[in-house]
């Protein structure tokens, strides 16, 4: 049975979309299949979703894009993070760890009262 | 935040706003291929995978929405959809915007030009060195006139003052070029070694005068204006450093060439150093213009009251001499003096420039209003189908923005063709020579303007239609928000018509005063006279004698051309500037002053002038004999009144080379006018050249002809070369004389008249209008009256009447405006009051009857209603 897609929280696209491309530039087909990938489905986003995400973020300086050709020759629009970026994912790595693991606390005390 | 790099990024992305998308269109596509192929290799049929690559990716029309609002481009998009739907419903109504693009841009291309020429001649400084400190010095008589000063005086006063670093004299008029390849008659202004210091203006080529220049070993010198030197001597620099002559017996070095934009004194050709040493000056003769560079920290009242006082002292010093009939001595700023002659006029084509534009933005205004009505019903389909109230308004400006700035950028273009037809138009001397192109605020500010009188507009109607009753609009036309409009168009209207006959009294004012100098009589022959300005140099004519064998060769050849019906020659001739000086009458006291004129043998015949009394020069009038003198009915009416002058003797202590002989007055001529049309007839006095031949260096050939002037012309330059080919001489026309007179008249004239003309037939289109929406409005009223029996003239009146009480209104407000501005007119009325009763009375009825015409074309579509089809319309 696959999992239960979830719902991304306001700004989690963003964050995995920077933290994919913390691995190298890549093009929106290839981020959207690594994040399915490293994810196991579990997250499952609208692809259609992602291109305005890659812009709204390009606007804000978090990444960069060039058009540039695939292995097979294909021309394709690459994206890559930039320095604001890696701030940026920085800050949210923290933040997010942060939140995971005041969630969990939560998480853990709630199971140890019942 | 936004960084340079990024705001770059959004404007390439506005800017190249078809390859962006093709971008985002290639990278959707790219997606669903690789996704597509991905499906397939898990063993898809092609298909089914590019359907499945869709699905996972969702709607790409929202993708790509998104993209776009991700780059901020939404509003750009409303932007260009507003600006596409406005151009296409504007091209639905070409009449309209026909219109509305034409009264801007003429309006706004006017604006443009008449403020770029006010600006170039009223508000920028002179292109002159700290132009702030340099002032122009006259002599003020007690009658507040500003006269020149003698040399004397002039030297007396930069002795004297503490208030000046240079004071320097200058003097403009019409002089020979000799030494050259042909003889030239130029415009000269001689000037003293302070002149160009005082401008601070460099030469372009060579250098300009030194205050050293014809003093002690420094040789005369002479400066070239830019136009002579390209005309005369072929833009050749090489003349730097030659020497030519003036005819004045001495040479002069070309020290330098002046640049194109240097035209101080206006249209000076040649600058000439002057000395003052080695001549006896006289402190009555006053022919010079001062000009000096305020010291620093010197202020204009403390140097006013320093003059004033040196010129009560020299008052007191030289009583007897006649120049310090001065009473005070002015000092202003040269930059206010020069705008003198020019400011009135510019006033009053700004004022009538605006007064256009204002027509014009009524005119559109109303015209506004009456789309607005005509279009209710479609905006009130559009709100029905869910438009927003504000974008709705926000479409609507954008159509009137659209049409503010493309009339506004027509304008542009206009006021550039403007000002160039206008400098070549305008009389010399009226406009200065300098770059006419509208500078950036002129510019800016024109746009800016048109942009709010297309907003403005916009608003007006949405305004008053703001509140857009759906049923009203969709059920029927004509509810309260019309009838509302209806009357704001009517106050436009009234606004035009009296804006309009302001314009037009101002015109009728004008026409009428020229009217008036048209019919002054100049009191001499106008038409089929030619005319040859002569100035003989000195070098080649030295001795009185040789001037009159010059002039009775040169008489008895012109005489002898075929064509040629008489001809004389006079030291001054009608229309033309004449010289005036102290006369001593014979049993009379007091200061009397006379014109004195040199005249030849036929000289009253050739000009058409009636002895009125006694006799004319003989031949026997010649210096063996007592000297004699004809004088006009002017100088007969002021002397000697009720009495006979022939007999009476009188001196002429100025001009005359021989002023302690008695002349007596044998003959009383009628009167002529001098300079222009409308100078009054001064007293004047002819003496006979061969009892006179030592003035007959500066004498004016006349020739009555018996056809074309034009035509002998070539027979007189003839006879000019076999006399001697190096006396220049300047040939015209009297009729062209006496056009030159009127140039500046006629130019206003022209000026006011067209504006006068535009704004009436704006108004003529603005009531047009108003009246047909109106009419068209209560299509079904007057179906039903005429149904009811209602006859042609009935109906004619009910619409004909609308148009009376805002027409009556515009009238009233008109006449009050045009009194009220008089005064700005005055100036350039001749014969006419600016309150001129007959103006005032006749500008209405024509002003009334355009407004008639523009009543009848609606008024016959309301008699052509078909009752039938009106009642069952709507």
């Amino acid at each position: 049975m696959p999992p239960q897609p979830v719902d991304l929280l306001q700004g989690t696209l963003e964050f995995l979309v920077l933290k994919t491309l913390s691995w190298g530039a890549m093009h929106g087909f290839a981020i959207a299949r690594w994040i399915r990938k490293a994810t196991d489905n579990a997250l499952e986003i609208e692809e259609g979703a992602l291109y305005p995400a890659l812009h709204r973020m390009e606007r804000k300086g978090w990444i960069e894009s060039d058009w540039g050709v695939t292995e097979n020759n294909r021309r394709a629009k690459y994206y890559q993070i930039s320095r604001l970026g890696k701030e940026q994912l920085r800050r949210e790595e923290s933040s997010w760890t942060r939140y995971v693991s005041a969630v969990s606390k939560i998480m853990v005390a709630a199971r140890g009262q019942t | 935040m936004l960084t340079p790099s990024r705001l770059f990024r959004r404007l390439r992305a506005l800017l190249t706003r078809r390859r962006f998308d093709a971008d985002v269109e290639e990278e959707i596509r790219f997606h669903l291929e690789m996704e597509a192929a991905k499906q397939q290799a898990r063993g898809l049929a092609p298909a089914a995978a590019t359907s499945e690559a869709s699905r996972r990716f969702g709607s790409t029309t929202v993708a790509r929405e998104e993209v776009r609002d991700a780059h901020g481009l939404t509003p750009v998009d409303d932007l260009r959809r507003d600006l596409r739907f406005a151009a296409r419903s504007l091209a639905r109504a070409p009449a309209y915007t026909a219109v509305a693009l034409l009264t801007l841009a003429l309006g706004i291309g006017g604006t443009i030009a008449v403020f770029t020429l006010v600006n170039a001649t009223l508000i920028q400084p002179l292109p002159f060195h700290d132009p702030g400190r340099i002032m122009a010095v006259r002599g003020v008589t007690r009658e507040g006139q500003a006269i020149p000063v003698s040399v004397p005086n002039f030297l007396d006063w930069k002795q004297q003052n503490h208030s000046f670093d240079l004071l320097a004299t200058y003097n403009t008029r019409r002089g020979n070029l000799l030494g050259g390849n042909d003889p030239q008659r130029v415009s000269l202004t001689t000037v003293s070694g302070e002149f160009f210091p005082i401008l601070g203006v460099m030469a372009m080529a060579g250098r300009s005068i030194a205050p050293a220049d014809q003093t002690g070993d420094h040789p005369a010198t002479i400066v070239l204006s830019y136009g002579l030197w390209r005309r005369a001597f072929g833009g050749d620099t090489g003349i730097v450093g030659r020497h030519l002559s003036l005819g004045d017996g001495s040479d002069y070095l070309v020290a330098g060439i002046m640049p194109g934009t240097f035209d101080f004194p206006q249209g000076t050709e040649v600058w000439a150093s002057r000395s003052f040493q080695g001549v006896r000056w006289t402190r009555n003769a006053i022919n010079d213009q001062v000009i000096g560079r305020l010291r620093n920290g010197t202020t204009l009242q403390s140097t006013r009251q320093e003059m004033d006082l040196i010129a009560a002292r020299l008052k007191a010093a030289f009583p007897n001499e006649t120049e310090n009939q001065t009473a005070t001595i002015s000092v202003r700023p040269l930059a206010e003096e020069l705008s003198d002659g020019i400011r009135t006029y510019l006033l009053l084509v700004q004022v009538s420039v605006l007064f256009v534009l204002l027509v014009g933005c009524a005119n559109l205004a109303s015209a506004g209003l009456a789309r607005g009505i005509q279009r209710e019903r479609e905006m009130g389909l559009r709100t029905a189908l869910g438009a927003s109230r504000g974008r709705l308004l926000r479409q609507l400006l954008t159509e009137h923005l659209l049409v503010g700035v493309a009339g506004g950028l027509l304008g542009l273009g206009l006021a550039l063709v403007l000002l160039k037809s206008l400098v070549l138009l305008a009389p010399a001397g009226l406009l200065p020579l300098r770059d006419l192109a509208p500078d950036l605020t002129v510019v800016v500010t024109a746009l800016a303007l048109s942009v709010i009188v297309g907003l403005g507009i916009g608003l007006l109607p949405a305004i008053l239609g703001s509140r857009l009753e759906l049923r009203s609009a969709l059920g029927s036309a004509g509810g309260g928000s019309s009838r509302r409009r209806a009357g704001a168009g009517w106050a436009l209207v009234s606004a035009e018509i009296g804006l309009s006959l302001m314009l037009l009294i101002g015109a009728g004012l004008l026409i009428h005063s020229f009217g008036r100098v048209l019919s002054e009589d100049p009191g001499a022959r106008m038409e089929d006279v030619l005319t040859a300005e002569v100035f003989l140099p000195r070098s080649r004519y030295p001795t009185p004698e040789t001037g009159l064998v010059f002039w009775e060769r040169l008489l008895d050849r012109v005489r002898a051309a075929p064509g040629v019906r008489s001809a004389a020659a006079a030291s001054a001739i009608p229309l033309g500037l004449g010289t005036s000086g102290y006369l001593e009458i014979e049993g009379q006291e007091g200061t009397p002053t006379g014109g004195y004129r040199l005249v030849t043998d036929d000289y009253f015949k050739t000009m058409d002038l009636h002895l009125l009394r006694g006799r004319g020069f003989t031949t026997a009038d010649d210096s063996t004999h007592p000297h004699v003198t004809i004088i006009n009915q002017a100088m007969a009416d002021k002397y000697w009144k009720g009495q006979d002058p022939v007999g009476r003797r009188f001196r002429a202590k100025s001009w005359d080379w021989h002023p302690d002989v008695w002349l007596t007055v044998i003959g009383v001529v009628n009167n002529v006018r001098y300079w222009t049309l409308e100078a009054k007839p001064e007293p004047e006095h002819f003496v006979y050249f061969r009892q006179r031949p030592d003035r007959l260096q500066g004498m004016t050939l006349v020739a009555h002809t018996a056809g074309d002037p034009a035509e002998v012309s070539a027979a007189v330059r003839s006879a000019f070369r076999q006399t001697d080919p190096d006396v220049p001489a300047d040939v015209s026309t009297m009729t062209q004389k006496r056009d030159d007179t009127l140039r500046q008249r006629r130019f206003i004239m022209t000026l006011l008249g067209g504006f006068a003309a535009f704004a009436l037939l704006l108004a003529a289109i603005g009531i047009y209008g108003v009246l047909s929406y109106v009419t068209a409005s209560r299509t079904r009223e007057i179906g039903v009256r005429i149904a009811l029996g209602a006859r042609r003239q009935g109906v004619l009146a009910l619409v004909m009447r609308q148009a009376a009480s805002p027409v009556l209104w515009g009238v009233l407000a008109g006449l009050g405006g045009a009194l009220a501005l008089s005064r700005l007119m005055d100036a350039l009325l001749y014969g006419i009051s600016a309150r001129d009763a007959f103006t005032f009375l006749a500008a209405p009825p024509v002003l009334v009857l355009v407004a008639a015409a523009a009543c009848v074309v609606p008024a016959r579509r309301a008699l052509r209603i078909d009752p039938m089809v009106a009642i069952r319309s709507d």
